[in-house]
């Protein structure tokens, strides 16, 4: 699964298509990658595991999301006004 | 002289009225479905961001890092000749031709739209919505469009410009 994920990684060109959201508003899929990151590193840093195998959220929702509106909700996470729940 | 005969028709202005009803839903569904199919599923090579501003585009590559740049319309007095008045640009979207390319659209201020016509491209640049368009372009060259979505006072003045390399 760590191998499988290394060659995901290595062979990355963009976010792949997935079928939670097929159609023209990506909103949701920004918005769920940048979450899924963010749980993933901290469920993983609590637990003391590896946070390189949530690389692939990182890597799409940076392909996908404005980068304005990562800094934003960077800044929000940094103040705690995060809307999200991560 | 008077209209009773034809005065009351309850039943058959009921029956034109829901039948017609029942064969529009009957068509509607169905069309529904199929605009929905033609939302192809691609595999797309990359994925650019395109963010409207007033008034400006900022195309953001990055899949691979961190290319971000502006995109203004050449001011008339900043014209070579040769150059589109209200359509050229000072930096290009240049992407490679055969290469199923994703674009992400969104705004930062106001609604525009971000449009390509001679690719068949034109999707609404929305405050808080990211709109996908999927397109293949298959020759090279240089593809002009401009904003299509009412946003100020230069909104016939940021124009889109791709430049489809070999």
């Amino acid at each position: 699964m760590a191998e499988d994920m290394e060659t995901k990684l290595k062979n990355y060109k963009t976010a792949p298509f997935d079928s939670r959201f097929p159609n023209q508003n990506q909103t949701r899929n920004c918005w769920q990658n940048y979450l899924d990151f963010h749980r993933c590193q901290k469920a993983m840093t609590a637990k003391g595991g590896d946070i390189s195998v949530c690389e692939w959220y990182q890597r799409v929702y940076q392909s996908l999301c404005p980068t304005s509106w990562v800094t934003d909700w960077d800044e929000q996470r940094a103040e705690g006004t995060f809307p999200g729940k991560i | 002289l008077t209209n009773t005969s034809i005065s009351d028709a309850q039943e058959m202005e009921t029956i034109w009225t829901i039948l017609p009803a029942i064969i529009l839903i009957l068509i509607a569904l169905p069309s529904l479905r199929i605009l929905y199919l033609t939302d192809e599923i691609n595999d797309p090579s990359f994925t650019i961001k395109s963010i409207g501003h007033q008034w400006y585009w900022t195309y953001e590559y990055t899949d691979y890092g961190g290319l971000i740049f502006n995109s203004y319309m050449l001011p008339p007095l900043f014209l070579e000749p040769g150059d589109l008045r209200l359509l050229d640009v000072d930096n290009r979207v240049v992407l490679p031709v055969e290469a199923p390319v994703r674009m992400m659209i969104t705004s930062q201020d106001v609604l525009h739209s971000w449009t390509v016509p001679s690719l068949g491209l034109k999707t609404d640049a929305i405050p808080g919505r990211l709109n996908q368009t999927t397109f293949t372009a298959t020759r090279p060259g240089v593809y002009y469009g401009q904003c299509s979505e009412i946003c100020g006072a230069n909104h016939s003045f940021m124009p889109i410009v791709l430049e489809l390399i070999p």
